[in-house]
């Protein structure tokens, strides 16, 4: 009994800190509308979702070096820099983005459109300025590949490679995207014969709709880039404004090259007028612009009917530069935004449920006591979810299962201590006597049981990933919670109200 | 004061025999229903493919499944969601599953698209991590069992903590083969609910294990088995109350948990039983047999 008036004190502490860490989550979630700078403050110290309730991406990449040079770890680091500020541009709230084993890098978004992101993340965005053939040459080029295969019809070639090209609006030639195969098998047999002159190849355009049919330009280009990516110092999306019809209300990008390209660019531009200069994404051919004149400022655009989120997506991966090599996603759990809040309805209702019969029950079963060790759970979800926003903690839809399993658990506790003390007060202990040994008895088992349960959470925090850590997190945390809420808030109580009052007749 | 259960005097221990032959014959139909049907593996563990669509409009397995041969996928899983207009569609073959995947949603866009599907998840997993992911799952559990074995030999003795390592091994298999019965999904999240199975479990171990720790002393000198027996008496109520709100709180989140969390609450369920009851009649019956073979010398 000693101490009584610290351990009531504690109690209130707690009770304090409980309601404080929790506010900002109920706040947050329970306000409709909210200034965007509260909300952003709030957000901050309020329970953070994980993306099995938000809704998100989480996606394992690894480093494909089959065709790149150089030491994977490097890679690895060097394409995780690119990432970061790819995303960091985009405008993620709170990404997270983790080395992986040696060649792997994780990235989570939560709430994002996930085509978008996966563009934005995948694409290599590697830009090059190629010089194009002029027409006459291209022309002979197709002749002499018409030859080859001449006399050669096999079931793959039946017909001659000229025959395959259609023009697209008169300047450009295409290739309807059914004969694509066709079109490709033979252009690499060509290029090993060396029909194809080895400092030039062939390049296609995207895939576009011409006259109703999905076709595809094709270019014959110089094989080594006058300039590439490297060159750039901003890259900007601006809505077009020319007149050319099919560009009407698109978007396109505005490079600005860094001082030293600047003036290889002008000596390019001045030396090829009335050639064409392709700029080339991926190896797939943005456009390809006449030269008209000396282009002195180091400014160029790459014109593409871009959608505007499109283009903004295409500026950012400029600005950040090209991953040093591709990557290729060998993990990926997606939640869409309609599961996620499907999933923390359902969850909340299913937990309130169960936590009103839990809570009735304790009550009717052992009345006065019962109360206070209901006081004592609520206690313990509050400071549950506080704890667990205070630290950043992840609540996950297992993580809910958890906070209900932890409920489970209090009320054991809280069986094994009240059992413990009817038992005491039937071989007519009195009331103080059968609190103080119900409590000290029941303590090891409550003790070693949370221990063991710990134990479990332990290997599943370390082994788990995503929201089975957040599960873990919740039941460790929930345990420690347990441990302090169902045995010492109890006891505390139950000893001062029985000090207080001199309780002669213990409702329990 | 209301009290469900009043001063039980049951000889558990007498019955352990029934528990044998119970325990025997799971142990062998869950064997052999792990044979003959084998775990159906979720894409966590077997790599591949996973699609979550919902539909605003009904809609038929057999137009998704026509939609899908177009893009040559007429073998993929299709399975409605009982009762809702969703369709969880899975890949046959492991290889490349991210390009399975942005197929599917790509054919499904543009095939229904005045009954747009909403993308309610999406999860592609390549063999080789699924491979990973399994041999660390595997590590897990047995890391987990194994510690619990000597947190128990720790705290009581050795007899107790061979014979709750047993009795895990034994509600685990039990509630594995009632997932392989009932067609569910081994997934990560299962395995959470394995290993909490494994906590609780033991958890209930340890509070019989106490009650005879604490009674050694008052019962001096009386046999083992009359010890237990009078133990688990004594922790009966607690058993029956705790047991009984546990598995209500998971009934709440099995029906109205969503389908998310279903089969996490099914495998607690499941293991929540089989794991209070082999606390006494796998724990204590091996615990009693052990003594009763080879009585430990008496101090």
């Amino acid at each position: 009994m000693r101490n009584i008036g610290l351990r009531v004190g504690v109690v209130i502490a707690l009770i304090i800190i409980g309601l404080y860490t929790f506010y900002p989550t109920i706040k947050l979630y329970t306000s409709k509308q909210l200034p965007k700078d509260e909300e952003n403050a709030l957000l901050k110290r309020a329970i953070h979702l994980g993306l099995d309730l938000k809704g998100g991406m989480h996606l394992v990449l690894e480093v494909d070096t089959t065709n790149v040079k150089g030491n994977p770890s490097d890679l690895r680091d060097r394409a995780m820099e690119i990432i970061k500020n790819r995303i960091d541009e985009f405008g993620v709230y709170e990404p997270m983005i983790e080395k992986q084993s040696s060649s792997r890098i994780l990235v989570q978004l939560p709430g994002v459109d996930r085509e978008r992101a996966l563009n934005l993340i995948g694409r290599i965005a590697h830009l090059e300025f190629k010089l194009a053939a002029d027409e006459q040459r291209t022309s002979t080029i197709i002749k002499d590949i018409d030859k080859l295969f001449e006399g050669k019809d096999t079931m793959a070639f039946k017909e001659p490679f000229s025959s395959y090209i259609i023009s697209v609006e008169r300047v450009d030639i295409g290739i309807d995207m059914r004969d694509e195969d066709s079109v490709k098998a033979m252009t690499a047999q060509a290029q090993a014969q060396g029909v194809i002159p080895p400092d030039l190849e062939f390049l296609f355009g995207p895939r576009e709709i011409y006259e109703g049919r999905e076709v595809k330009r094709f270019y014959l280009l110089k094989k080594e880039a006058e300039l590439t990516g490297d060159a750039i110092r901003d890259a900007k999306h601006l809505p077009y404004q020319g007149q050319e019809l099919q560009y009407t209300g698109s978007w396109y990008i505005q490079l600005e090259l860094k001082r030293e390209a600047a003036r290889k660019f002008a000596s390019i531009t001045g030396k090829n007028i009335n050639k064409r200069l392709a700029i080339v994404l991926d190896n797939i051919v943005q456009s390809a612009p006449y030269i008209r004149e000396r282009i002195p400022q180091g400014r160029a655009v790459i014109q593409g009917r871009f959608r505007p989120e499109e283009a903004r997506d295409l500026a950012i991966v400029l600005r950040a530069g090209a991953l040093p090599a591709p990557l290729k996603v060998i993990e990926e759990r997606s939640v869409g935004p309609s599961l996620g809040r499907d999933s923390i309805n359902m969850g909340i209702r299913a937990s309130f449920v169960g936590a009103v019969f839990v809570i009735l029950f304790m009550l009717i079963y052992y009345s006065l006591s019962g109360f206070v060790a209901d006081f004592a759970l609520w206690l313990n979800i509050i400071l549950l979810i506080g704890i667990l926003s205070a630290f950043r903690g992840t609540l996950t839809m297992p993580g809910i299962a958890g906070i209900a399993l932890t409920i489970g658990m209090a009320v054991d506790a809280n069986i094994l201590i009240f059992e413990r003390i009817r038992e005491e007060l039937r071989i007519g202990k009195t009331i103080r006597t059968a609190i103080s040994q119900g409590f000290s008895r029941a303590w090891l088992a409550i003790f070693d049981s949370n221990v063991t349960t710990i134990i479990s959470g332990i290997v599943l925090y370390i082994f788990g990933t995503g929201p089975i850590r957040g599960f873990a997190l919740t039941l460790m945390i929930g345990l420690i919670t347990n441990l302090i809420c169902a045995v010492f808030v109890t006891k505390a109580i139950l000893d001062y109200f029985t000090l207080k009052f001199e309780v002669t007749k213990l409702r329990i | 004061m209301i009290e469900l259960i009043k001063n039980p005097n049951l000889n558990f221990m007498d019955w352990r025999k029934y528990g044998y032959i119970f325990s025997g014959t799971m142990i062998v139909l869950a064997v052999l229903l792990l044979i003959i049907r084998g775990p159906r593996l979720g894409v966590d563990f077997s790599g591949g493919a996973l699609v979550w669509v919902k539909f605003e409009k009904p809609t038929e397995t057999s137009d998704i499944r026509i939609s899908l041969g177009k893009i040559g996928q007429v073998q993929a899983s299709i399975q409605k969601l009982s009762g809702t207009n969703e369709f969880v569609i899975r890949s046959v073959e492991k290889k490349d599953p991210a390009k399975f995947g942005e197929e599917v949603i790509e054919q499904l866009m543009r095939d229904f698209s005045d009954n747009p599907p909403d993308l309610r998840a999406k999860e592609t997993v390549e063999p080789k991590i699924s491979a990973e992911l399994t041999r660390d799952t595997i590590y897990a559990v047995l890391l987990a069992l194994l510690l619990m074995g000597i947190y128990v030999w720790f705290r009581f003795d050795f007899r107790f903590g061979a014979a709750s390592v047993i009795s895990l091994f034994h509600d685990i298999l039990i509630t594995i083969s009632a997932l392989v019965l009932t067609s569910r999904e081994f997934t990560i999240p299962v395995v959470g609910a394995l290993l909490t199975i494994v906590g609780y479990s033991i958890n209930d171990t340890i509070v019989i294990s106490d009650r005879i720790r604490e009674n050694k002393k008052k019962l001096r000198g009386r046999p083992l088995r009359e010890l237990i027996n009078t133990s688990i008496n004594e922790t009966f109520s607690r058993t029956i109350l705790t047991g009984s709100f546990v598995i209500f709180t998971l009934f709440c989140l099995f029906f109205l948990g969503g389908p998310v969390i279903a089969d996490f609450a099914f495998t607690l369920i499941v293991g929540l039983i089989f794991g209070t009851y082999s606390s006494t009649f796998v724990v204590c019956a091996i615990v009693v047999e052990w003594e009763e073979k080879f009585p430990k010398k008496k101090k």
